[in-house]
């Protein structure tokens, strides 16, 4: 059974099409990395996966389940735009996103020390650092112990260290058997830690395998994408 | 649907979040504001002299009081919901689109109740303070048309914050919509010569609803519901098809 099945995924908002047609499959332990300069559909491929915004056509089945509603316990998303409450601490923010999972007897505190948030107290969110709001939706996204991790631009912003540090998560997350689904448009990063590659641009799939194929075919990620641009 | 711990009773999840997320800068200032507001409307009444005097002047402040304070409940509530991107992390995380209606309508529904216990210790205060029994205002039709009042107001909050987004332009939108009723309503009084048509429109008509003799003709016990009905329909429509 693949993890994530997406097939024949289209979306158009107005005249315009951000995905055309984006069909492709995760096996489970995969690292897939969707690279794609801004624009490219990443960010809505993501909706899409997710619930949240719906396609025009096609079809997207997580766990062999099309109903997402069924699977989202199995998932942990760290989005792009931090998504909590800037008056709340970020541990106040972890109990409420526990409560939403239906976990609330999770370690917290364990959570916030995993990504050195734990000396955080009762800091409002909204006074975080930039590279802190990073790793508190790291921290949230790891807080049920999910099959599936949905991280969209985790390393966007982040200095060399936090960078480091996203890098290491991943490797830790593959060698536990996880499944990764990792958006970037920094594509030296992603070809260090991905073990597959889905590349987009203008909402068509120019790229979609292992990472190995396309290095032994197209030689460097960075060439390949430059080289296809039109 | 898996819920987890809540897979038994999934409405008890939504009651813990809106609960553990209560006690927030926003919701704190806004009921101590109203809180100190009807505190002092108790005290100014006390300056009657009589208790019924006082009663009849609590009764005619705490209708305006009680929409007010539930219209920013919910627009503050929900609003940050919107700004800060938290409806999105929640529909990830578990939540399907019912349980951001069901959310909502609790929003609702804790404005509601949260005025009317701070209306209640305000004036158990002042009853201590003056000497003047303010509690007799708490009688069962009172309350059941104060929380009316504010559940057809705060149904329109919700309607507007759903489409909006935005809480200052919903607040905005809010006292226009407000104004343009009342002017509807003078002409209703001026040139028709009939203020009871003011029972027609959604947020002056839940005034006249909630007084409504028993022996009221059975159309006017339609409008009030039918707004209530259709604000949240249309709410709703929205979240379902919003993109998060």
């Amino acid at each position: 059974m693949h993890t994530l099945s997406v097939d024949n995924i289209s979306k158009r908002y107005g005249r315009e099409l951000v995905l055309d047609s984006i069909s492709f499959s995760v096996e489970p332990g995969t690292v897939l990395g969707v690279v794609g300069p801004n624009g490219s559909g990443k960010s809505t491929l993501f909706g899409i996966i997710l619930g949240l915004r719906a396609s025009d056509s096609g079809s997207v089945q997580l766990f062999g389940d099309s109903n997402i509603q069924n699977s989202k316990h199995r998932i942990g998303v760290a989005m792009d735009q931090g998504s909590f409450y800037t008056a709340f601490s970020a541990r106040k923010n972890l109990r409420l996103s526990s409560i939403v999972k239906g976990v609330t007897n999770v370690d917290i505190d364990a959570a916030l020390q995993q990504v050195d948030l734990g000396h955080t107290g009762s800091k409002a969110y909204k006074k975080f650092s930039y590279g802190m709001k990073k790793r508190l939706e790291i921290a949230d996204a790891m807080l049920t112990d999910p099959d599936l991790y949905i991280l969209d631009e985790p390393t966007n912003g982040l200095d060399p260290e936090g960078i480091v540090f996203i890098r290491e998560l991943v490797k830790k997350l593959q060698a536990a058997g996880k499944t990764v689904i990792i958006s970037s448009h920094y594509l030296q990063e992603i070809e260090k830690i991905c073990t597959d590659i889905l590349m987009l641009r203008k909402g068509k799939m120019l790229f979609y395998g292992k990472a190995a194929e396309l290095r032994e075919k197209h030689g460097d990620l960075e060439d390949y994408f430059l080289t296809n641009k039109n | 649907m898996q819920q987890g711990i809540y897979s038994d009773f999934p409405l008890k999840r939504i009651f813990h979040y809106e609960w553990a997320r209560l006690w927030r800068t926003d919701s704190i200032i806004l009921s101590s504001v109203f809180f100190i507001i009807v505190l002092g409307v108790g005290y100014g009444s006390s300056f009657t002299g009589n208790e019924s005097a006082a009663v009849a002047m609590i009764s005619q402040g705490m209708p305006s009081l009680g929409r007010l304070f539930t219209v920013f409940f919910v627009i503050l509530s929900l609003g940050g919901d919107y700004s800060q991107g938290t409806f999105r992390k929640r529909l990830i995380s578990g939540y399907g689109r019912v349980d951001i209606m069901f959310s909502t309508f609790w929003i609702l529904i804790q404005g509601v109740i949260l005025f009317v216990l701070l209306a209640f210790i305000a004036l158990l205060l002042t009853k201590f303070v003056t000497g003047i029994n303010l509690m007799s205002y708490f009688t069962g039709s009172k309350i059941m048309n104060l929380m009316l009042i504010q559940l057809v107001h705060g149904s329109l909050a919700v309607l507007l914050i759903s489409v909006i987004q935005r809480t200052g332009i919903a607040i905005l939108i809010y006292f226009v919509v407000g104004l343009v009723e009342g002017g509807i309503a003078i002409y209703f009084m001026i040139k028709l010569q009939d203020p009871g048509l003011s029972i027609l429109l959604p947020l002056n008509g839940s005034e006249i609803y909630a007084s409504l003799p028993s022996d009221a003709p059975f159309w006017k016990y339609l409008p009030t519901p039918f707004y209530v009905l259709a604000f949240f329909f249309i709410s709703w429509l929205k979240i379902k098809k919003a993109e998060f």
